[in-house]
């Protein structure tokens, strides 16, 4: 393990790759306050010029932008209530009213030492425990492959609002109808290839990802006639950013919470499905519980443990999300499946044996993140004021510049101007089911790993006769199995106990 | 976009992934199979035939979901005001004119080469977005597009072509 981190940080600190991670961090800031785009966009938007780079640089580009565009959107949040991504709305309950009394530096500040904190502890405990879980991991067979696949997909319906359960499972069902798209490559049987040589090798994920995410979320910004970048920009040029500096007091009160929510975040992130969304929530819930009556009433109002409890669990449940990235190569969220579906272009295949044959790649990246908290902490936050100028350039300027970047980025790769059809098709497709109020990264998840997840069950059931007998035999495939039934039925039993609890009431 | 027009666009999403997933269904039934499929356990059939399944019952439930919690499903309301029809009117028209200059785009890559169409296609993007500065709208395109093409042409060594009009072009007068 020593060895495996040394390698790490002689991989992660060539010039190259820390200026990725300067780049990474920059980039992700910017992209992650403008309204409408997070990070799965941000990652997106960096996978064609990753291209030409070798793997874990790419990767430690990727990393970079992850955390900076959580980061861009905590200062959304913060200055213009205006939360870029789903993780950061528990960030402007308390953040934005501290921004109107005045303290927005505090708040920034704030924002910046959790995010280091739990990002700190994330990556500490993921240098613990992704080993410890790839070990695990190389025990696997393809029935337990399937059951845990199985489990990502319907984890996600699990942690959704009740009335978008259907509409997330469907997704996802969406995307593994779209995988099966090509060559079958057990059989070589061509699927709804319509006779089209474009199509034989199925759909580029990187097509799908950019069409859905960054070409359909510019387009929306114009449907929704939304202007917050505006504000955004007219928000931050008029407010002035207070002092950065915490007092002594304040960070020795914010200390415990830091800490339980690091913990906290980096164990819900881990679960797949539940994410950063989730953990900011959790980790708000839990400290305005355990906060003492005086803090309570603050709650809401401006409290500096408010805004530390979800930004300190957000960051470190992105970097518990990178553990069954890494070590099972099942994507728990839509970033991280962005971030597998770039390894696998690269010809990576993350799991249990990336961190036995391709240590230093295992290891960078986890490195690689710590280095992106430093940097987000030293020269992110006192450069914010003058990255928040940047929203300052207008839509009628933005807008096509990320068309062009998105729609260059997939021609670059393929050469091939079908692909620029394909997207034209999906993002309008991407524009409709986000007016429907269908979650999109389901679908991406779906995409991901329906390939896998046909391929393993046909193992399974060659290995096994054609029975599903390894369901029930398998003890990893049962245990998995029975957490799959959980996560589907998981809505319906909220729902029953709620019911239940105001008949009780009543 | 208004609020009280997404169940109507929710009922109808829906009911094109429910048809979507027919149609896939029927699609998978006829899908060729290999030589022996019938001593092996899963087929290239079997997943694209459960997932149509899947994705029509879903669909289904959705569909009826809509219907339920929203009994009046009017594409407009007439509580809607008209100056908010005609603006989204005007934006609907405009993301049309986006997607086809995207097309468009698509198109002429090929033949016009990278400097030229990007170029045209920026600078219109710009002009329908409303910039009528033409400092603006022909500055931006210009810088963005060499700053990339030396980035990647020269730098990166990424080849991005002339185009095949030009090669016909030489070709014809030479």
């Amino acid at each position: 393990m020593v060895e495996g981190i040394l390698s790490g940080l002689q991989e992660a600190f060539t010039g190259l790759n820390i200026l990725m991670v300067i780049v990474g961090c920059f980039a992700g800031t910017f992209i992650g306050m403008l309204p409408g785009l997070g990070p799965i966009s941000a990652i997106a938007l960096m996978i064609p010029i990753t291209y030409g780079f070798p793997p874990a640089t790419a990767l430690i580009l990727m990393a970079g932008v992850y955390y900076g565009a959580v980061f861009g959107g905590s200062t959304s949040s913060i200055l213009i209530n205006a939360p870029g991504v789903s993780s950061t709305v528990a960030t402007t309950f308390d953040g934005y009213p501290m921004s109107q009394k005045g303290y927005a530096g505090r708040a920034l500040a704030i924002a910046a030492y959790c995010s280091f904190t739990g990002g700190t502890v994330g990556a500490v405990f993921l240098l613990i425990a992704a080993p410890l879980l790839a070990q695990l991991a190389l025990t696997f067979q393809s029935s337990d492959y399937f059951a845990l696949m199985l489990m990502g997909l319907t984890a996600i319906s699990a942690f959704t609002s009740k009335e978008t359960v259907f509409k997330s499972i469907l997704m996802a069902v969406f995307g593994i109808m779209l995988s099966t798209i090509g060559t079958d490559l057990a059989s070589g049987v061509q699927r709804f290839t319509f006779g089209s040589i474009h199509l034989v090798d199925g759909l580029s994920f990187i097509m799908i990802v950019m069409a859905i995410f960054a070409l359909s979320e510019s387009l929306l910004g114009i449907l929704r006639s939304d202007n917050s970048a505006k504000d955004a920009a007219d928000a931050i040029s008029t407010q002035k950013i207070s002092s950065l500096r915490l007092g002594k007091g304040t960070l020795k009160k914010l200390i415990p919470t830091m800490l339980r929510s690091s913990v906290l975040g980096f164990f819900v992130g881990v679960l797949p499905g539940a994410g950063a969304t989730i953990a900011s929530f959790l980790a708000y819930g839990v400290e305005q519980n355990l906060a003492s009556p005086e803090d309570k009433k603050e709650f809401g109002k401006g409290s500096p443990i408010g805004l530390a409890a979800p930004e300190t669990a957000n960051n470190a449940a992105s970097s518990g999300s990178f553990v069954p990235l890494l070590t099972l190569g099942i994507p728990g969220s839509g970033t991280t499946a962005v971030i597998l579906g770039a390894l696998i272009s690269y010809g990576i295949q993350p799991g249990p044996r990336l961190f036995v044959e391709q240590p230093a790649i295992f290891w960078s990246v986890i490195v690689s993140m710590y280095i992106g908290n430093l940097i987000l902490l030293v020269l992110n936050l006192p450069l914010i004021p003058f990255i928040s100028r940047l929203l300052m350039i207008k839509k009628e300027i933005l807008v096509p510049l990320i068309l062009f970047f998105s729609l260059i980025g997939v021609y670059l790769v393929s050469f091939n101007n079908v692909d620029i059809f394909f997207m034209v098709g999906l993002a309008i497709l991407a524009v409709f089911l986000n007016f429907a109020s269908f979650p999109l990264p389901p679908l991406i998840l779906g995409f991901i790993l329906g390939g896998p997840l046909e391929e393993n069950l046909r193992r399974a059931l060659i290995i096994n006769k054609g029975s599903f007998s390894f369901l029930w035999e398998r003890p990893i495939s049962l245990t998995l199995f029975i957490l799959t039934l959980f996560f589907l039925f998981l809505p319906f039993i909220r729902r029953l106990i709620a019911f239940l609890r105001q008949r009780v009431k009543n | 976009m208004s609020k009280n027009i997404t169940p109507v666009i929710e009922f109808w999403v829906s009911v094109a992934l429910f048809l979507f997933s027919v149609a896939y269904g029927v699609g998978a039934i006829q899908l060729p199979l290999p030589q022996g499929s019938d001593s092996i356990p899963i087929t290239p059939r079997s997943i694209p035939i459960f997932l149509s399944f899947a994705g029509a019952f879903l669909s289904l439930v959705i569909i009826i979901q809509t219907f339920v919690s929203n009994k009046s499903l009017m594409f407009f309301s007439s509580s809607q005001h008209q100056s908010k029809k005609n603006k989204l009117k005007k934006t609907v028209f405009t993301v049309a004119l986006l997607l086809f200059f995207m097309v468009t785009y698509g198109f002429l890559l090929p033949w016009l080469g990278f400097l030229v169409s990007s170029f045209g296609f920026i600078c219109a993007s710009i002009i329908v977005l409303g910039q009528r500065k033409w400092y603006v709208f022909l500055g931006v395109p210009l810088v963005t597009v060499v700053v990339f093409w030396l980035l990647l042409d020269v730098l990166l060594g990424v080849y991005l072509g002339e185009g095949e009009l030009f090669f016909l072009l030489t070709e014809f007068f030479s």
